[in-house]
């Protein structure tokens, strides 16, 4: 398995948009940040893209034919598809009936439904046109799915680029104004909780910064990042200024 | 390791199991009266590399303190000490943030030593002698003045610093605000 660069996932998606999948497929997960930056380390081994799950469901031999004509053979009883080249990519599931985690898809095509992926999905201006081709999360929307992943053995990946993401599009007044109204969408038990989960994910990444020393010259710009971030996500979700 | 991919099933579980002890962890924190205020603090880094620098002590902490008084902002143990009149950890260390020629003439004049190369912490699991533990800034941190003539960082920015140094720390910080002399009352005497 190989690790994806930018060039190589964003060709992945204009290959989907000339195949029948088109806007079927939306990058996500950590390989949806190549969507919606040309800086933020993605720091994964895969490529995510969303699907409708009921969609898949209903048209599971279809999907896995446009995608053996893309040049991706299924892993049984995975929603894992690779490349001869190395390239690994998973499909992960929303639903437009319910919100609810759950395995949806097919029998031969099983996929994870998320239930916190199926509400961003439900909401406006959760996705957008790539330039050269093929659908991304929206920059708020990708911010708020990864504040709300939990995935312990990925440690505190997620929060630190939400954090970046947020730091990075701290001067658009529309992108702030959609990652507000996404928090809004969510329990407020849901977002303390993706705001304590960023804090501990920043602490670690303070105490990786006093561990590299001055030679890690690469961990101090991120942390001013990480910082700004934090802050924005906090004074968007009502937080700020409570202690004195 | 084996590379065969999860299977859709195994990723439910991990999933579910993931969850469970995210719940847990969220009521744990949730235990502490204080973790939604807490949300609030933007942990700040003292121990910055490239801006931190620590050298033994060569004259008694008191000394050493009242020296640096005019020039030096105490924060973290130093600045707890002071406000309450109880400390956080157990080294005896000074921890402030002041200029780099004011470290420097701290150097010059025999207050402390030799700046040393590593054994950057604040909290040391092993005896050291005491150390001045500078945050080398031109910008200074926001401050008040005690009775005493000695500079100490807002109590505001004292969190901040606490939570960056130490980690979230809701017993230090109970136990810190508890003691926090109530405004126009100074705080005891050193």
């Amino acid at each position: 398995m190989s690790q994806p660069d930018r060039l190589e996932v964003l060709e992945l998606l204009r290959r989907i948009q000339a195949s029948p999948l088109a806007d079927r497929l939306i990058l996500a997960g950590s390989s949806g940040v190549y969507g919606v930056s040309a800086t933020i380390p993605a720091l994964t081994e895969d490529v995510d893209v969303l699907v409708d799950a009921d969609w898949v469901s209903v048209e599971e031999d279809k999907v896995l034919e446009h995608m053996r004509q893309l040049g991706f053979q299924h892993q049984p009883g995975t929603p894992t598809f690779t490349s001869a080249a190395g390239l690994s990519l998973d499909l992960v599931g929303y639903s437009c009936r319910d919100v609810a985690d759950r395995i949806g898809g097919g029998k031969a095509l099983p996929v994870m439904v998320f239930a916190d992926l199926s509400r961003l999905l439900s909401l406006p201006g959760s996705t957008r046109e790539l330039p050269d081709g093929g659908r991304t999360l929206s920059p708020a929307t990708l911010a708020a799915a990864k504040l709300l992943t939990i995935r312990l053995e990925k440690g505190g990946k997620d929060k630190l680029q939400a954090l970046l993401v947020i730091a990075e599009n701290a001067e658009d007044e529309d992108f702030r104004e959609h990652l507000r109204g996404l928090l809004a969408a969510f329990p407020a038990d849901r977002i303390e909780d993706a705001i304590a989960d960023a804090h501990a994910a920043l602490l670690a990444v303070a105490a990786d910064v006093i561990v590299a020393g001055p030679q890690a010259a690469g961990y101090a710009g991120m942390h001013q990042g990480l910082e700004q971030g934090l802050t924005i996500l906090q004074l968007l979700a009502g937080f700020a200024g409570e202690h004195s | 390791m084996s590379i065969r991919p999860r299977t859709t099933a195994e990723r439910m579980a991990r999933f579910q199991r993931d969850q469970e002890t995210h719940r847990r962890i969220s009521l744990a924190r949730r235990s502490h009266e204080r973790f939604r205020r807490d949300l609030a603090v933007v942990p700040h880094l003292f121990l910055l590399p490239g801006r931190a620098r620590m050298a033994a002590l060569q004259q008694p902490v008191d000394a050493v303190r009242t020296a640096l008084r005019a020039e030096a902002i105490w924060t973290l143990d130093t600045a707890a000490r002071l406000l309450t009149g109880l400390g956080l950890v157990t080294s005896p260390d000074l921890t402030g943030y002041m200029t780099e020629s004011t470290f420097d003439r701290a150097v010059e004049q025999g207050l402390i030593g030799t700046p040393t190369a590593g054994g950057l912490t604040i909290d040391p699991l092993y005896h050291r002698p005491p150390m001045l533990i500078a945050h080398l800034a031109d910008d200074p941190p926001p401050s008040t003045t005690l009775p005493s003539g000695d500079r100490v960082v807002t109590w505001q920015f004292l969190i901040r610093d606490i939570f960056g140094t130490l980690g979230w720390r809701p017993d230090l910080l109970t136990r810190l605000e508890a003691r926090r002399p109530p405004a126009g009352v100074a705080p005891p005497p050193v």
